[in-house]
């Protein structure tokens, strides 16, 4: 049993730990950060412990300080919260090897989903598609067509021992390979020392998908549906909904099938993501978030279940008693995320509320927001019976948002969900550049 | 050090939680030691406030303290094994490098040493009870 918890994280999630444990009867403590000591969590918490100084290596990120806090202040279990240690599996192992509990999936399984080669073959073994891609580095350009005919233009090359987007090419024809081939090899040489390129199917427009997942580690794996999160800022997801306005129900079976089957494939334990790339009525499997994701209200939204309370249970031992047919999905949410565009301390802060809003925030009027960690101020969830309505309900909510003191893009999530390609739900990953790029531009 | 005010000391004291003191100087040696009845009176007696007060007069009056905090988290000795004597009392005298406790941290022992000579005006935290980053440790006076 567990009785207690320390919570290794800050901000929003941390609150949002910290009221899954009171629901639970369990003992919270959080540990924190100097910078964090007039936070939300340490206030709400029912013990805190100072683990380091505001930078997060020394912190957050500071594995025997949070290990030896949990022992002497006598924790069962330490959740991780997301981003910092959560995807950590030598911390994971460290947390069980010191006898505690590790809120999530076993640290092999965080190992193994760790290694973007070896997380693309257990979903291979597991049957489920991934990007169309030589799986070999290209030897000469005879190799390179024969290659590209097969996957099918347009097609990139990427360096094998890159990263960081450089030393990419996309080739739309063939007339374009050889040049671009001696190109991307040159610049993968000159960045990386390794003249290897591989060969991937390009997708234009993808929509990023992800499906939520519970699994008990007993063999049983429940779906939660979808989450798109296409409307992204260099990678970085604003809005999040589900259900999706493009998937079809056939896709979305196929989809959901195949991430329980990989869940089950893995023996997996606890909260899970699988995130896909679609294009059209293609979806490729993207990689495996092993761990609580910051977008979790809105399957909580849609589904009913309590996804924190749900990974505290199974770390407990005890088995999901439902089966699929149980999990009922209904409405739609949507998640805004309101993050700061500069620090410091918020003279105004005036979150919304009213019939089917949630908030999750850790800060109120005279907080600070600080420069050493995630920008994230608050999350705004709605759930409406349809996205039509949600849609509405959204604005409303963004309306009554005051935030002073902070820099914020609150203006831009208002011209994203107002925009004509977000109400159609025809859009890619792409719609902010198209919608507030162009914005910046006439202003 | 100089000869000691006996009243002061007393009363210093008095207002800790110290269940022993040992003072010399050049006319002579002082040993205070509390009995446990005493002890378990004198807590009470001695309102938090009033402790916290004490040291801000003096202070004033003497030269500026400073204050050692703790770099980890862990369990705060001051001793290097349970019968040993201490690395420092209140009074010591300590030279740069030298070890003024140990703070334990997954079956480590980590020796804090001293990064300037100084004397222990006061000793922060409780030995064998845990301590955060940050906590205050020691008191002291550069020397």
């Amino acid at each position: 049993m567990i009785g207690s918890i320390l919570i290794a994280n800050r901000g929003e999630i941390a609150v949002r730990v910290v009221r899954a444990c009171r629901d639970l009867g369990i003992r919270a403590v959080v540990a924190y950060s100097q910078a964090d000591a007039d936070t939300l969590a340490v206030k709400l918490a029912d013990e805190a412990v100072c683990i380091g100084p505001a930078p997060t290596q020394e912190s957050y990120l500071n594995s025997k300080n949070i290990i030896v806090a949990a022992c002497l202040k006598r924790c069962d279990a330490i959740h991780p919260g997301v981003g910092f240690l959560s995807e950590n599996a030598a911390f994971a192992k460290a947390v069980e090897d010191a006898g505690l509990i590790f809120i999530g999936p076993k640290s092999e399984t965080i190992a193994l989903l760790g290694n973007k080669v070896e997380a693309r073959k257990a979903a291979l073994a597991a049957g489920l598609p991934i990007t169309p891609g030589s799986k070999e580095a290209i030897t000469d350009l005879a190799d390179g067509k024969l290659n590209a005919s097969q996957i099918g233009y347009p097609i990139i090359l990427k360096a094998s021992s890159g990263g960081g987007g450089r030393g990419m090419r996309i080739v739309r024809k063939e007339s374009e390979l050889e040049a671009a081939l001696a190109l991307a090899r040159k610049e993968a040489k000159l960045f990386f020392g390794d003249d290897a390129v591989h060969m991937e199917r390009f997708l234009e427009q993808p929509r990023h998908l992800e499906i939520q997942l519970l699994s008990d580690g007993k063999g049983t794996v429940l779906h939660l549906g979808e989450r798109d999160c296409s409307v992204q800022k260099n990678h970085q997801k604003l809005l999040e909904e589900s259900p999706s306005p493009i998937l079809s129900e056939s896709l979305r079976s196929a989809m959901c099938e195949d991430s329980v089957k990989l869940f089950q494939e893995l023996g997996y334990r606890g909260a899970g993501t699988v995130e896909y790339l679609v294009e059209g009525s293609s979806y490729y499997f993207m990689e495996v978030n092993a761990r609580l994701q910051v977008e979790h209200p809105v399957s909580e939204l849609v589904s009913s279940f309590d996804l924190v309370r749900a990974q505290i249970e199974i770390a407990q031992g005890k088995s999901l008693s439902l089966s699929q047919k149980d999990v009922q999905l209904s409405g739609y949410a949507l998640e805004c995320r309101i993050n700061g565009l500069s620090a410091g301390r918020i003279e105004k802060f005036v979150m919304p509320s009213g019939p089917h809003v949630r908030v999750d925030t850790y800060l109120e009027t005279g907080s600070v927001l600080s420069p050493y960690y995630d920008s994230l101020i608050a999350k705004i969830i709605i759930w409406a019976p349809s996205r039509e309505q949600g849609l509405s309900v959204m604005q409303r909510a963004l309306a009554e948002v005051e935030i002073e003191g902070v820099k914020t893009n609150l203006e831009e999530q208002k011209l994203l969900i107002a925009s004509r390609p977000f109400t159609s739900g025809r859009f890619g990953t792409d719609l902010y550049a198209k919608v507030c790029d162009q914005e910046k531009k006439h202003a | 050090m100089d000869t000691l005010n006996l009243e002061q000391v007393l009363s210093l004291f008095d207002n800790s939680t110290l269940s022993e003191l040992e003072l010399s100087c050049p006319t002579y040696t002082i040993k205070l030691k509390r009995s446990s009845t005493e002890q378990i009176q004198a807590k009470p007696s001695a309102p938090v406030a009033k402790v916290a007060a004490a040291p801000e007069k003096p202070a004033k009056a003497e030269e500026k303290t400073e204050i050692i905090t703790s770099p980890i988290v862990g369990t705060f000795y001051l001793t290097p094994a349970p019968d040993a004597p201490p690395y420092v009392r209140v009074g010591s005298t300590v030279q740069a490098k030298d070890v003024l406790c140990t703070i334990e941290a997954m079956k480590l022992m980590n020796q804090l040493e001293a990064d300037y000579a100084c004397e222990i005006v006061e000793i922060l935290a409780k030995p064998e009870s845990m301590v955060e980053f940050g906590q205050p440790l020691f008191k002291v006076k550069r020397i």
